[in-house]
């Protein structure tokens, strides 16, 4: 190996070594920037995937920040009607045709949604991960054909579901490509892709995700095909409230 | 004597109608006893093993301990520190309970864990199979939850649990052992992991959902609800008078039935025999001696039934009663503490009060038809009218 060589490769592994990436908190804010709004109107699709066959939910949601939220049941028939309205951190739900409404609490929210791989919990934990993690920038990776930066996040407080978690964002759209969710013990539990994007309201937004428990390996996931989005539009403030669950 | 002895004559001289009689006597005679040992015999085996396998001699709830919550058991928890000391494994036995998800080979479900003091000695569980060295957590289940998660001995499985923080943790554990017993209530839908190994992942140090003690235990402790046998057992106990209940009234019915046909041979014997009544009258025979013969003849078909039934039904019962019945699966399908073969259990008290009844019931029936020969006319009946 000549001379010329060596100081290449020593220059190469000192390039890396000391390669900085951005601040993990600024990235997380910026991905939170995109992904949140004031206020959102959403219809979705969640496929649910099981052994048997899958199922497709249709739902329609509003949200107001972090504490309000109410989704409602479009298809199929037989689910048609069934509403979710979170305040904070109350969830109920109501059932047209036994007409009542339920309070979500304690462990119930730990249950999942209609067989899906996503609980209650996590689809009312919409909160900032800034708020709640530590991140760090590990290095860069390619995801579906995406230049992304690999985030490592590490819970600031107790009481977080997910110890540790560890993000592909988007160096470009500050989306996050892919999450991984990992338990206390460092086992991977959880894994969330977005499959496709869309650009609404000149903002880059998640299409289709795909949620997947990982250590059920014969899971075939489910998955969240955003049909419609807007955002920072008006919402009655009925919406928000028990009384709307009946309307 | 005489009364007596003409009574059998008459008896046997009845021929096939009397035995048809005896036999089915015979027949009510033994299935009653079969119906109310097995009653005895099931329902007491399990009272007694669930007593030794899950109560001991009695159990301390913690606080707000509530076993028909399974949504929320997870939060059903306190220090034990302030009592550590009274706790030795042969006295008291510390359990924990949080739900957890079993991830095994593809599949989920749902389980109750459970941490329990492997060095115990308070139930009858091999509990000291949890100490076996392994290179994952050891744990071990019941035959019934074996069969339902499809689970067996040296699988590996992996625990996803929350602890008290609700912060996920998911570890991989071993099957070191599958326990053989009957006790759905410490088998079905659980996992049983070492005491230490759930406080660590729970990251409750000290902490308990109850606590089974043994008769050797004699202490008072603050905090925690004790809770007796009779208020442990209550579940089985009405279950077990519901069940008598119903074996009862089968009893009643299938006893019914042959008294009814005794009854109704002797009407018939009364009516086709008028002339030999009349016959006996005449010749100085009381009317009460007269009563008495009837009501013999009826009884002695309660003496031969229940000779008939002792017979074939000792041999038959006590084979039952050793070998037990095989109900296969179905038993155990059933989720109540017994396994697939059922034990009855049959005392002398129990012929001795199953031979007083089918003897009083059958002296009644035999009577009463009787009653009407006091009204006949011995005169009247020798023309025959």
């Amino acid at each position: 190996m000549n001379a010329k060589k060596i100081i290449t490769l020593l220059l190469c592994t000192v390039m890396i070594a000391f390669a900085t990436y951005p601040d993990g908190g600024e990235l997380l804010k910026k991905m939170d920037k995109v992904m949140a709004s004031e206020t959102q109107k959403l219809t979705s699709k969640m496929i649910i995937n099981t052994n048997r066959g899958s199922r497709t939910i249709e739902t329609r949601s509003y949200t107001k920040g972090e504490d309000y939220s109410f989704t409602e049941y479009l298809a199929p028939a037989r689910e048609e009607g069934i509403k979710m309205l979170k305040i904070k951190d109350d969830l109920w739900t109501y059932d047209p045709d036994a007409d009542r409404t339920i309070t979500i609490s304690g462990h119930m929210l730990r249950q999942s949604i209609n067989g899906s791989d996503l609980s209650y919990e996590d689809m009312m934990s919409d909160e900032t991960l800034n708020d709640d993690y530590k991140a760090a920038t590990k290095g860069e990776e390619i995801i579906f054909d995406r230049a992304c930066w690999v985030v490592e996040l590490t819970a600031l407080k107790t009481g977080v579901a997910y110890p540790t978690r560890k993000l592909w964002i988007d160096k470009e759209r500050y989306l996050p490509l892919r999450g991984e969710y990992f338990a206390k013990s460092g086992k991977l539990l959880k894994r969330m892709e977005i499959l496709k994007v869309m650009q609404t309201d000149g903002r880059w937004f998640p299409k289709e995700m795909h949620y997947q428990d990982v250590l059920n390996k014969k899971s075939k996931g489910t998955s969240f095909i955003i049909e419609s989005v807007e955002f920072d539009v008006e919402i009655p403030k009925y919406i928000f409230t028990k009384a709307a669950l009946k309307k | 004597m005489l009364t007596i002895k003409l009574a059998f004559k008459n008896l046997i001289g009845a021929g096939r109608r009397a035995w048809l009689n005896i036999i089915v006597l015979s027949i009510v005679y033994v299935m009653i006893i079969f119906m109310v040992g097995m009653m005895k015999g099931v329902f007491g085996r399990m009272e007694h093993e669930t007593q030794l396998t899950e109560f001991a001699a009695g159990q301390f709830w913690s606080e707000n301990y509530d076993p028909q919550d399974p949504v929320n058991i997870r939060d059903y928890h306190q220090s034990y520190s302030d009592v550590k000391a009274y706790l030795s494994p042969d006295k008291a036995c510390q359990i924990l309970v949080t739900p957890a998800t079993i991830y095994a080979d593809g599949r989920s479900s749902v389980a109750l864990l459970k941490g329990i003091v492997p060095e115990q000695s308070v139930m009858k569980m091999e509990t000291e199979k949890l100490l076996t060295e392994s290179n994952y957590i050891p744990v071990m289940i019941g035959k019934q939850m074996a069969k339902s998660a499809k689970l067996e001995l040296g699988n590996i499985i992996t625990l996803q649990v929350r602890d008290k923080n609700g912060v996920f943790d998911a570890v991989d554990a071993e099957i070191v052992h599958v326990m053989q017993h009957n006790i759905q209530s410490v088998d079905a839908g659980m996992v049983w992991i070492s005491l230490d190994d759930l406080q660590s992942l729970l990251d409750l140090k000290n902490e308990a959902t109850y606590i089974t003690v043994s008769n050797k235990f004699d202490q008072e402790m603050s905090g925690w609800k004790f809770k007796d046998l009779n208020f442990l057992l209550a579940d089985i106990k009405l279950l077990s008078f519901q069940k008598q209940t119903g074996a009862l009234i089968m009893n009643i019915i299938m006893l019914t039935l042959a008294a009814l046909a005794i009854f109704d041979t002797q009407m018939l014997a009364i009516f086709r025999r008028k002339k030999e009544i009349g016959t006996l009258i005449a010749l100085g025979m009381t009317r009460k001696h007269v009563k008495m013969l009837f009501t013999m003849e009826g009884l002695y078909y309660a003496i031969l039934g229940i000779i008939m039934g002792l017979i074939y039904g000792i041999p038959l019962l006590w084979i039952t009663s050793v070998k037990g019945i095989n109900y296969g699966s179905v038993a155990e399908d059933f989720g109540m503490n017994m396994g697939s073969i059922l034990y009855p259990e049959f005392s002398f008290q129990l012929f001795l009060s199953s031979t007083l009844i089918v003897v009083l019931v059958i002296m009644v029936v035999s009577y009463l038809p009787a009653r009407s020969i006091s009204k006949l006319n011995p005169t009247q009946v020798l023309k025959g009218k």
